[in-house]
Parts: structure tokens; C-alpha cells; sequence
């Protein structure tokens, strides 16, 4: 039964869920949550002398769930994990920036806010884009008007 | 949730660290003038020395130093090592420390009608420049002004998170 149940759920992943935007929204959500632990770090962080800023490549991050430079494991046997719901691990880079104008560390507040106020946007847009689109999903399961 | 959550943490960890800052800076203040201290020297400025801090007892590390790893008793069992997976460790957390500055001499004030006046009529006065604290200050207010942005925008995004 168990069983069973397993390989339905992976129906839906796969011919559902998977044809929406869903999992690129999930990706999308997940690494703006990521950047934007960064740079909370890095602002909480700016007085602190010879402190590393660090961020994230959000282009790099994004291309590999849209399918550009994707390794994508192969799902042979329905035990498997499937691929795309595994953690993704988010890499974390060190800024090559010298030392600012402070003389203290390379963390450039101006920079900090304006990436916090985009992520909280993009944020927000995944948030929002994942409600429509399970909305688009109820309607058509509801199938009526 | 959990990603949100170590976010607000992150924002606290600099507020309260601006604000110990800041609490030195008050202090400093309004202490300008104070000849009489418990060692019998004048007041001697303090001020904060900020540093990363990883090890912070934050919830989430600490839930995950308390979670028990599952047992591994067959080859074929999945890795459970709760601290493992966890990559909390590679952004670190900020403390600020109060310490004394030593001053290499105190401000000599001539005032005959000071109690504390020596017999040449000069008083010692903290070594406290007034212009220091208030860019300490501004600098401190800024900081934190920045760290409670990032605490609302974390509070903003679960909000929306909650939504979907």
C-alpha cells in the first residue's frame, strides 16, 4: 500500500507539480532566503574588524535549477530520492573585495541594504507566484468555475 | 522556517551588539567629568570591541546540538548526523565585548576651586573626547538602524511565506 502510494505521489510530482513553475519558485525562494542570511550576516557583522563579507552567486545558483549546467540524477528505481527535493546545497563565496573606505573590513553597507531590499522583493514574487500557481493547480483539480 | 528564524537571530546578534555599543558611548558621556571613581582615578573610557561569534547559543544551534542522530546499525541506512547537515556554522553570529581603554594620561584641567585640585590647582579629567563618542555614536545608531531593517524584512518574508 506504502508502495504503492509512493509511486503516486511521484506521478504527481513528476506530470504535475514539475510542469508548473513550482520547483524553480521553490529554488528561487530558497536561494533568496540563503542571500538574505548572508547579508544579514555581513550587516550584523560590519564592526567587526577584518570580518570577511560573504555572499552568494545568485545567476550561478538560479541557472542550475532552470536546467543550465544541471547534473541531474537519474530516477531508475521509484525508491529513490527524487533529485530535485533533495537539500540543494547553496555555495557560499568569500567577496574579493579589499578592505573599504571604513579601513575596518570589506563589507559595503550601501550594497548590503539595496541586495536586502531586492531579495525581500524576489521573496515576496516567489511567495506570491507560488500561491497562483497552486491556485491554477486547485482550479483545474476542482474543475469548475 | 528554520533559514527565516537564524536570520532574525543573525539581526539580534548585531542589534545587540550596537547596542552595547552605544550603552558604552552613554556612559562615556555622561561621564565627561567624573574625577571620582571606586580605584580613585578618574573615570577611564570604555568602549566595545566587536568579533565574530559562530558558537552562538542561538535556538536552532542549540536544538541541534540536543536532537540525538539516529543509530546507524546497517550499512544501508542514510547518515543522520543532525550537526553534519547543518551548515549554520560557516556564518557567523557577532558579539561585542565592553572593554576599559587605559588612558595614556588624563586631561589636566586648571580649576583652584575643584575639590580634587592638586596644590598647583589642576584637576585630572577623563581622557573622554566629546567628538569621538558622538561619531561612536552615529556610527553605532546606523549600525543598528541597519540591523533592525534586516530583522523587518525577515519578519516581512515569513510573513509572505506563511501566505503561499
Amino acid at each position: 500500500m506504502l508502495k504503492y502510494c509512493a509511486g503516486k505521489n511521484m506521478i504527481i510530482q513528476d506530470q504535475v507539480i514539475n510542469k508548473t513553475g513550482i520547483p524553480l519558485l521553490k529554488k528561487l525562494m530558497n536561494v533568496t532566503s540563503a542571500s538574505q542570511k548572508l547579508t544579514a550576516a555581513n550587516i550584523a557583522n560590519v564592526s567587526v574588524p577584518g570580518y570577511q563579507s560573504q555572499s552568494l552567486d545568485f545567476k550561478k545558483e538560479m541557472a542550475e535549477a532552470v536546467g543550465k549546467e544541471k547534473i541531474k540524477l537519474e530516477v531508475t528505481n521509484e525508491r529513490h530520492m527524487n533529485p530535485s527535493g533533495g537539500p540543494n546545497a547553496i555555495k557560499i563565496i568569500d567577496d574579493a573585495e579589499e578592505t573599504n573606505s571604513s579601513g575596518l573590513n570589506n563589507v559595503d553597507v550601501d550594497k548590503e541594504m539595496a541586495n536586502l531590499a531586492e531579495n525581500q522583493i524576489l521573496y515576496s514574487y516567489g511567495s506570491k507566484m507560488l500561491t497562483r500557481n497552486f491556485n491554477t493547480l486547485k482550479s483545474v483539480i476542482r474543475g469548475k468555475r | 522556517m528554520k533559514g527565516i528564524f537564524s536570520i532574525i537571530d543573525m539581526g539580534a546578534s548585531g542589534l545587540s551588539a550596537q547596542r552595547k555599543q552605544l550603552n558604552a558611548v552613554a556612559e562615556n558621556i555622561a561621564n565627561v567629568e567624573t574625577t571620582r571613581t571606586p580605584d580613585g582615578t578618574p573615570y577611564k573610557r570604555k568602549r566595545v570591541v566587536f568579533e565574530e561569534d559562530s558558537e552562538k547559543a542561538t535556538f536552532v544551534n542549540t536544538f541541534h546540538k540536543a536532537v540525538q542522530s539516529l543509530a546507524k546499525t546497517n550499512i544501508k541506512h542514510i547518515a543522520n548526523d543532525p550537526t553534519s547537515s547543518s551548515k549554520e556554522g560557516t556564518v557567523p553570529f557577532v558579539d561585542g565585548e565592553e572593554v576599559v581603554v587605559e588612558p595614556e594620561a588624563f586631561k589636566m584641567v586648571y580649576d583652584p576651586t575643584h575639590p580634587d585640585a592638586d596644590e598647583n590647582g589642576n584637576v585630572l579629567m577623563p581622557d573622554i573626547n566629546i567628538v569621538t563618542e558622538m561619531v561612536d555614536m552615529m556610527t553605532a545608531s546606523r549600525a543598528y538602524e541597519a540591523n533592525v531593517t534586516v530583522v523587518r524584512s525577515a519578519k516581512q518574508m515569513a510573513t509572505v511565506a506563511l501566505e503561499i
